[in-house]
């Protein structure tokens, strides 16, 4: 039964992504402030609700097409501070469009999802839109959200 | 006119009404019926159907059962845990499927000549979350719910309800699909799922665990879809001692497994996983031109590994398997098809039965030149399931083996107890009589005693006559006298998979 779970998660790149989020903000960064400059008022600002615990990160990525989406190239990618059961982070100068969030709480804070040995994850998780989790990871279409001019709101509660 | 009109309106409604009554005795009318509304209408003909019905309640408590005959023999001490499917309905949906059922776990506790009872569904994160909704929420094995919250992984779906395994103060709740759940030995309250190791945290662990004489336990979860087996080893402390991942295991579904004392026997049987299915369940097949596959690993050393092919099969449960002299391994097995678990099982739901092939004793020989046969099956008795064996006998040559019995020629369940002696192939037994529905029964070592049979058998029928549930401790040794002590619960609990004994 398990690789019913994990067959999507396995062979997706979610984790990919996820895991390299954190690096990838680093030069995602430096192509944030030509694009802020651009749309300084477009942002989404993300809240991620049902933390458990305080310890370790939130580990966020932020796509821009169904192409790239839970792959390795994030537009954005996020470590955010859990204090109080609570993480927020706004994602500032994006040009308005489609966006999807993948994040995961990475309550060990070694930078990497934490699966079981038959590759389930076993951190907590969660979509924008809160899309489903049906043996595996939503959908684009599930996950997408648009972005206009202003701050657009985004709460995702972990699974 | 008026007169006429109502006569014709009252020979109109009469063909009406005679056309329905043979529709609702056809069995087009029966397929087209609800699992609730066939199980409802077909249950009240067939008394055995109280095997199938939920629980009267979530927790349930009987302080002192009532002694039926006999006498409680007064060196027996301990408790009898059991498990089982006990609640098959909500929001007006009846599941499709026996194993699909929330869990509850019994305790017989056996003190000072008296019996008491507690019985309580294991609080799952499925029960829990669908009790709330008082609707389902989540697919069930074997009944295609669409999924109103999230599945992340086995455990969303784990229902706990198929045996026990007391360990340390605690009694696991098992299932075979995903995490073992944790409950207070006592109470039976549930404190949440085991998790052994952190990267073996919602992995399937099995409802078969086998111990070793020192303690040591060995158990092993599946993952059909990937081909692959994890095995664990757990110290007789109860902390894990090892973990191995066993890959090229055919998706066959594996229920339970073998241990001698040197090896570890996993059989994926004919009936294997497919891509289409509307269930988990439902994506099983049976491919009756497929050879069992036997995959043997050495318990020193998991790497080494060896493979064989049986003819085509399935089984649930396996018998005592132990090496021969010439390093042959040789186990029995409880053989049959699929037909019992794909259609035999929706059908008690729906309150009907159906005939299937029934189970019997196969002796398998895997030998040491590669080859693998089944040496004969025995058709004596009619249904071999649900084998037990003295647990002292572990992986060894035992001679005794237990099993249900005598099937019932037009109705689901059978009304013995069965014991073979595997030297001389003679079978004796006890029978429940004619209103009963004999469940898996333990061999209880005697206190003090070594012989392989001097002990007991303890174990549960459902009598279809008092509507109640029964425990029975009958002599391994002289199985044909009368029960030793018979007590009654003042209620029936459905029937049940597997149970545990704890000192």
């Amino acid at each position: 039964m398990t690789n019913y779970f994990n067959k999507t998660f396995l062979a997706g790149t979610l984790f990919a992504a996820l895991s390299v989020s954190a690096c990838a903000s680093d030069t995602a960064m430096s192509a944030t402030d030509t694009r802020q400059a651009l749309s300084s008022k477009t942002s989404v600002s993300l809240v991620v609700a049902d933390i458990k615990s305080d310890t370790g990160y939130i580990m966020a990525a932020l796509f821009n097409s169904n192409d790239t989406f839970l792959g390795p190239n994030p537009v954005r990618g996020e470590r955010i501070a859990v204090k109080d059961g609570k993480a927020s982070f706004d994602f500032k100068g994006l040009p308005a469009g489609e966006y999807a969030i993948s994040l995961f709480h990475d309550v060990d804070a070694d930078g990497k999802m934490a699966k079981n040995a038959f590759g389930i994850p076993t951190e907590p998780y969660g979509f924008s839109n809160d899309a489903p989790v049906r043996f595996g990871p939503p959908t684009w279409e599930a996950a997408r959200f648009t972005v206009s001019t202003g701050t657009t709101s985004q709460t995702i509660r972990l699974k | 006119m008026n007169l006429n009109l109502t006569r014709r309106k009252t020979l109109q409604t009469l063909a009406a009404s005679a056309t329905l009554g043979a529709f609702a005795g056809s069995k087009a009318f029966a397929d087209e019926l609800s699992n609730l509304q066939a199980y409802t209408r077909f249950a009240k003909n067939n008394p055995w159907a109280l095997g199938w019905r939920s629980a009267p309640a979530a927790d349930l408590t009987t302080p002192k059962m009532q002694l039926v005959s006999g006498k409680m023999p007064t060196d027996l001490s301990g408790t009898f845990y059991r498990n089982g499917p006990a609640l098959f309905e909500r929001g007006g949906l009846r599941l499709n499927h026996w194993f699909d059922g929330d869990g509850m776990v019994h305790a017989y506790h056996i003190a000072d000549g008296n019996i008491s009872h507690t019985g309580r569904m294991v609080r799952t994160e499925k029960y829990l979350q669908e009790q709330k909704a008082g609707r389902y929420l989540v697919p069930a094995f074997g009944t295609n719910i669409k999924s109103q919250t999230a599945v992340t992984g086995p455990d969303s779906l784990n229902v706990a309800n198929t045996s026990v395994m007391p360990l340390n103060g605690e009694v696991l709740a098992l299932w075979e699909g995903g995490s073992a759940y944790r409950l207070d030995d006592s109470s039976l309250e549930t404190l949440g799922v085991k998790t052994w190791a952190a990267e073996l945290k919602g992995m399937p662990f099995s409802a078969h665990p086998k111990i070793e004489q020192n303690g040591t336990i060995w158990n092993f979860g599946q993952d059909p879809f990937a081909n692959r087996l994890i095995v664990y080893k757990i110290a007789a402390n109860g902390k894990l001692a090892g973990m191995h991942l066993l890959r090229d295991v055919p998706g066959g579904m594996i229920h339970d497994f073998c241990m001698t004392k040197k090896h570890l026997i996993f059989v994926a049987p004919s009936f294997r996983i497919t891509n289409s299915g509307a269930t988990i369940f439902d994506r099983y097949q049976w491919m009756p031109s497929e050879s069992q596959r036997v995959v043997v690993v050495e318990k020193d050393n998991l790497d080494n590994r060896y493979d064989y092919e049986l003819p085509p099969g399935f089984q649930f449960h396996f018998g005592n398997a132990w090496e021969d002299k010439q390093g042959n391994i040789r186990f029995t097995a409880c053989m049959s098809d699929s037909e019992f678990v794909e259609k035999g099982t929706k059908a008690l739901m729906r309150g009907q039965y159906i005939k299937v092939k029934h189970a019997a004793l196969s002796h398998i020989v895997l030998r040491k030149n590669g080859t693998a046969e089944i040496e004969k099956t025995s058709h004596q008795r009619i249904v071999h399931e649900f084998p037990q064996f003295n647990a002292q006998m572990s992986g060894l040559n035992a001679r005794y083996l237990y099993t249900v019995g005598d099937a019932y020629d037009n109705a689901p369940g059978q009304t013995s107890v069965l014991k073979h002696d595997l030297k001389s192939g003679k079978i004796t037994a006890h029978n429940y009589g004619a209103q009963s529905i004999s469940e898996e029964h333990l061999f209880i070592q005697r206190p003090g005693c070594l012989g392989e049979d001097d002990g007991w058998l303890i174990g549960t029928s459902l009598n279809l006559k008092t509507k109640a549930t029964r425990l029975n401790i009958l002599s391994a040794k002289h199985l044909e006298d009368d029960p030793i002590a018979v007590f009654e619960l003042p209620y029936a609990v459905p029937l049940g998979f597997h149970g545990a004994w704890k000192s």
